[in-house]
């Protein structure tokens, strides 16, 4: 397993670099209980939560790299998953967003990929609010009244479950709030075909196209598209 | 030819000789739920109508091969994992890991339960019992499991199985190989005792191998303890029932790796079922395995069976059959289970379509 650290722990300053070099080198050698440990050392020292935050987001983020270049496997994401959680539940801090993003999964327990894919938008800059699973179209539509997020996400996981995601579009489309939120579907069961077919603004076959989803559907927003 | 049965058709297939068509397997508890008429929670707990659901599916589509439908998380019930069961889903609602804070102790404590303790596993042996005492002669049933890392990872939840795995790699497979080896070894013999003679097949489904879902170092040490517990399956089987029973297989995942599988159990299965939708196009599958292995697929039950027309239907069986047939023991088959969208139409149009171009 590799040590590379991304750039953002390299060009850190000398004071908080030893702290948060412990972080990444437990990070990156899935050491869950060693990293929690050297992220309340870093943050009990004094170290910025927002400089913890951004070394975990940095950490994050090459995971996913290193899974797209097929070095990391489904499972290392996932454990990835796992630190990255821990360490901004510990930091704790604040980031700008450049984008509000509604997240859930409809109709079934399902959260693998929603959540590697709530994290991805995480570490990425956005804001994410994730309703969780068991989600039922009207409660996307009361989450979209009252958040007014730029993007809606909803997976589907299981067939019996489709129904919900073009229940979902229509809902949106009936209360008038279709043109003010992008919507982005995907799930193991659907396709670009079944997208299209309901409305949807965008579909993410794996988690890097859902993100990269996430991303054109903001700029076409932010655009007027 | 003379028309055989369903059976007949099938284990023909099974035994790599022609039969008078192409096989056709699929299966469904969505679509048999809503055929016996009862909601979910009924039908949960109901043997008499999980059978007629079944009946009244197999009655209605044909298909040649085909399974009691259950959920895949009744036998962990006495682990204590838990379901939610509305109007017409089953999915887990509480298992063993934590899903925030991973702990190495849930695989170093944990203990051997029966697979038939829980009141819903008695349900679905009853349910197996009355469809094969009224189909097994004439249709081909598939009994199944997974292998011990999936059961595993149902029993802790996914997620967490695969996280665990990555953090406490050496707990995870002693858990994996120690009591979940013989979980699986007694859940997959015990629940083909069931269907007693009439079984066609032993099934074992391969979660846990797919792509890129586990690191390369542990995959092989997964792939170990799978071969060791399908033996183990096998030569208790060949105890119970006097014979080898044929050994299918289900892979559902989009990246199924069939090489590697091959070349990891060998002999020890009979024949490959993956969804056509997946990353290996049939036309490699039948030149690379298509001389040792049955190769059952062909189609898409999300993109074709759902979104499709019978047009579509009929074109996507013509072209899985014109590459297949005559070239390798063929099954026509979904990926996985059909789901309750599946128009109709589209389940007629792919038998109409098997008797026009799958006729030997």
């Amino acid at each position: 397993m590799g040590r590379r650290l991304p750039k953002e722990v390299k060009g850190l300053k000398q004071d908080t670099d030893q702290h948060l070099q412990a972080i990444g080198e437990n990070v990156l050698g899935f050491k869950y209980f060693e990293a929690e440990e050297a992220t309340k050392r870093a943050l009990d020292a004094g170290v910025p939560r927002e400089e913890v935050a951004k070394v975990f987001q940095g950490l994050f983020l090459e995971a996913l790299e290193r899974y797209e270049e097929g070095k990391y496997s489904i499972a290392h994401l996932t454990a990835a998953q796992s630190l990255f959680e821990m360490g901004l539940e510990l930091a704790k801090a604040e980031i700008t967003p450049k984008g509000k993003v509604i997240i859930g999964t409809l109709g079934s327990s399902h959260y693998l990929g929603k959540d590697i894919i709530r994290l991805l938008l995480t570490a990425d800059g956005f804001e994410v609010i994730d309703l969780g699973e068991i989600v039922f179209p009207e409660q996307f539509v009361e989450a979209v009244e009252k958040e007014k997020p730029d993007i809606v996400a909803a997976a589907v996981m299981v067939i019996a479950c489709l129904p919900l995601q073009r229940a979902m579009v229509g809902m949106l489309q009936l209360k008038g709030l279709r043109d003010n939120v992008k919507v982005l579907v995907g799930g193991g069961v659907t396709s670009e075909r079944w997208a299209a077919e309901i409305g949807a603004d965008g579909w993410g076959e794996r988690a890097p196209q859902a993100l990269a989803e996430a991303n054109r559907l903001l700029r076409e927003l932010k655009e007027g598209v | 030819m003379a028309e055989m049965t369903s059976k007949e058709r099938y284990l023909c297939c099974l035994n790599r000789e022609t039969p008078d068509k192409v096989p056709i397997l699929h299966w469904s508890l969505d679509l048999a739920q809503a055929l016996s008429g009862v909601p979910m929670h009924q039908f949960a707990f109901d043997p008499e109508k999980m059978a007629l659901g079944t009946i009244r599916y197999v009655e209605k589509y044909k298909p040649d091969v085909t399974s009691v439908n259950y959920d895949v998380f009744h036998q962990l019930e006495p682990y204590g994992l838990e379901v939610h069961i509305t109007d017409s889903l089953i999915y887990p609602k509480k298992t063993l890991a934590d899903r925030m804070r991973p702990d190495p102790k849930i695989y170093e404590e944990l203990e051997y339960r029966s697979p038939f303790a829980g009141k819903r596993t008695q349900v679905y042996r009853k349910a197996c019992q009355i469809v094969t005492e009224e189909l097994g002669d004439e249709v081909a049933f598939r009994s199944g499991g997974y292998g011990p890392t999936s059961n595993l990872a149902l029993l802790v939840g996914v997620k967490e199985a695969l996280r665990d795995a990555v953090l406490f790699p050496e707990a995870f497979l002693a858990a994996a190989e120690g009591v979940m080896m013989d979980w699986t070894v007694d859940f997959a013999t015990g629940l083909l005792g069931t269907f007693k003679d009439k079984v066609a097949c032993f099934c074992y489904g391969f979660a846990s191998l797919d792509g890129d879902l586990l690191p390369s170092e542990l995959k092989d040490e997964v792939a170990r303890l799978e071969v060791e517990a399908l033996n183990r399956i096998r030569e208790k089987i060949r105890k119970i029932t006097g014979r080898d029973v044929p050994i299918s297989t289900h892979i559902c995942g989009t990246r199924p790796q069939l090489e590697f599988l091959a070349e990891k159990f060998g002999d020890a299965i009979d024949e490959f079922q993956y969804w056509i939708g997946s990353d290996d196009p049939l036309e490699d599958v039948v030149e690379k395995l298509g001389d040792r292995y049955v190769i059952t697929t062909g189609i898409d039950h999300t993109r074709t069976m759902i979104l499709g027309n019978p047009v579509e239907v009929d074109a996507m069986a013509k072209s899985a059959i014109d590459i297949a047939k005559g070239r390798c023991s063929f099954v026509l088959s979904s990926g996985c289970e059909l789901g309750i969208m599946t128009p109709e139409g589209n389940l007629l149009a792919l038998l109409e379509a098997r008797d026009k171009y799958g006729t030997y």
